[in-house]
């Protein structure tokens, strides 16, 4: 038989007998949508992760977290490493409350040098930054993001209001530029920053900075920095040989690869889940397909009688189980972009299906086609003619 | 046409005798030949239509059809010989079932080389033959029982075979459209077909130009007379 009347008989077998086909494709659907969903919104979600990893930390960048850390560790550090082009600290005060004419909000306030635009990645789109005078001065101003903004102040004009953080009053001078939400759930949107000198002396009594990062020159020996770094610290703090650090250091790379490591596993796990799912789905259709051939027997011995030799009864069923899967494929390709599409809204990461994703979705339901169909095509292709004509 | 020496043919089923099914047969057909068998059920004529149609092998005896013989095919080229030189109607029709008149008739051809454009322009062309010009895309559900057996001779006869291998053709039908299919039959063989039909009904046995008589596996008698 030709291909195309074979493909066209095919389907219309499939269409004949809806429930059947309905029953034999959703397994395959259902692991195509998996597949289609996991690869579509993982892609874009290991994007969106890579991208918040570049604006947390900036290309080449090493961060030291430590409770005993003063800017003049960060100062001594930069003094000695060339290779240290700008550092700024980041004071996190954590939860605070901050007022403005009766509405008030719980946020994460953290205190920046004049340079934290550039070392830390945020910009205003209103106002101003922190400037020196104001980290010299101690002033109480304070930049706030965008949903604080509104939630505090709605429509009206921000910039010159007088808040309340923790009944101390701050000038708004600036609204930061938008980030959304980042990888450990918080809203960076919800964000506030003040003068890291008015974060230690007016907020937090305490002349640690407990947080700072380290611009390197070359991306590439950021690791060797952060060796260096360690060292530095280690004899700054009196740290003895083989008594563990009481500082941290992460390095831009050491973000990046854990993030892209994460990805990775929560992609194996899906597709795991996808290939078990098609694996069910070729013993639902090679097991109905049993019965179709069972149910078919007369239907077979005719085509036998007629001149049909074993292996054109075998490519027969071959075809019928694979346009099914194929059709339940190309259906879970539909679903799984569905699903994908609502995942990305929802959670605002962009949408990543590339062509590679959609033909191995297309050859995998071929493949499940094939191989649940040898064997009802053999039983098929085996029958004895004089007794299926009986 | 059909040549059959010392054909035996028997069957063992678990826990019984053996079973001779048809012992030393010997019967030949001549091209353009009507040829009916005749015998009671169990007498072995439909064994001996399957061996002849070549859906089941002999076990022991020569067969030689078109002057060569057919025991050492393999099964491709067994089924080759079935889609080009036998045509079959059986009893029960055997047509499928949400099909088309016109498409059960292309079935054969589809295992066949003929192109697309052939296939169809044969199928109608056969189906004309058997008088169902009107009723090309009807399904069989649509169709009386004399109407699906006329598909099922069309089928039979769109790839011009050798020789027409009918059991009990008339078997499911009332006997004005199983005179019709017999009528049918006999015209067909008016203009060349070699036809060979098993019943068990005399009166239809009759009709055919010659009559072979089947009992407990061996061929006991022969009639012959003049094709009217």
């Amino acid at each position: 038989m030709n291909g195309t009347r074979l493909i066209q008989s095919s389907l219309r077998t499939l269409v004949r007998f809806k429930l059947r086909s309905f029953f034999m494709s959703i397994g395959v659907a259902l692991g195509v949508a998996t597949l289609i969903a996991g690869a579509s919104v993982g892609g874009g979600a290991a994007q969106k992760i890579s991208a918040q990893i570049d604006q947390m930390f900036g290309p080449g960048t090493i961060l030291v977290g430590s409770r005993e850390l003063k800017l003049a560790d960060l100062q001594a550090i930069a003094a000695q490493m060339d290779q240290i082009v700008a550092y700024s600290p980041n004071l996190r005060l954590g939860e605070r409350e901050i007022q403005f004419a009766g509405s008030s909000e719980q946020v994460s306030i953290s205190g920046l040098s004049a340079n934290g635009d550039y070392v830390w990645n945020r910009s205003v789109i209103d106002g101003r930054f922190i400037s020196d005078r104001d980290v010299d001065r101690a002033e109480r101003i304070a930049l706030i993001g965008t949903k604080l903004k509104e939630a505090l102040f709605g429509d009206a004009d921000a910039i010159g209001e007088e808040v309340m953080i923790d009944a101390v009053p701050f000038e708004v001078v600036g609204i930061l530029a938008p980030l959304g939400i980042d990888p450990h759930g918080d809203d960076r949107d919800m964000d506030v920053y003040v003068p890291i000198t008015a974060a230690q002396r007016r907020l937090a009594n305490t002349d640690v900075i407990g947080n700072g990062k380290l611009v390197v020159s070359n991306v590439e020996n950021v690791d060797q920095d952060a060796d260096r770094v360690a060292e530095i610290l280690r004899d700054r703090f009196a740290i003895a040989e083989g008594e563990p650090e009481t500082f941290r250091i992460y390095t831009s790379k050491f973000a990046g690869k854990a993030a892209i490591k994460a990805k990775r596993m929560l992609g194996i796990y899906v597709n795991l889940a996808a290939v078990v799912v098609l694996l069910v789905a070729a013993v639902v259709i090679s097991s109905i397909m049993l019965v179709v051939v069972r149910e078919r027997i007369a239907e077979i011995g005719l085509r036998k009688a007629l001149g049909a030799t074993r292996r054109s009864i075998a490519i027969q069923f071959l075809c019928e189980s694979t346009m099914v899967s194929l059709v339940a494929g190309v259906v879970g390709i539909g679903l799984g972009l569905g699903v994908a599409s609502i995942v990305a809204q929802r959670y605002d990461i962009p949408m990543n299906l590339t062509p590679l994703a959609v033909s191995l979705a297309v050859l995998a339901s071929v493949m499940v086609g094939i191989l649940s169909g040898i064997i009802p095509a053999r039983r098929a292709a085996s029958l004895d003619p004089v007794e299926a004509l009986r | 046409m059909i040549k059959i020496r010392n054909l035996c043919k028997s069957f063992q089923r678990p826990g019984e005798a053996l079973l001779k099914v048809l012992h030393e047969v010997d019967f030949s057909v001549d091209e353009g030949e009507f040829v009916a068998i005749v015998g009671p059920s169990g007498s072995g004529k439909t064994t001996l239509m399957n061996i002849l149609g070549l859906l089941d092998r002999p076990d022991s005896g020569e067969y030689e059809l078109h002057g060569k013989s057919v025991a050492q095919l393999s099964p491709e080229e067994r089924a080759k010989v079935r889609n080009e030189a036998i045509g079959f109607v059986f009893q029960q029709f055997h047509l499928l079932p949400r099909t088309t008149a016109t498409e059960n008739v292309e079935l054969p051809m589809l295992y066949s080389t003929r192109s697309d454009a052939d296939i169809r322009g044969l199928a109608r062309e056969a189906l004309c033959r058997v008088g169902l010009e009107e009723r090309l895309s009807h399904y069989p559900s649509e169709l009386s029982g004399g109407q699906q057996q006329r598909v099922a001779i069309a089928r039979a006869i769109v790839n011009d075979p050798a020789v027409i291998l009918a059991d009990e053709p008339t078997g499911n039908l009332d006997q004005k459209s199983g005179r019709q299919i017999i009528d049918l039959f006999r015209e067909l063989n008016r203009n060349g077909s070699t036809i060979l039909l098993i019943t068990h009904d005399h009166a239809i046995a009759n009709e055919a130009s010659r009559v072979v008589r089947i009992d407990d596996g061996q061929l006991t008698e022969t009639i012959s007379r003049v094709a009217s």
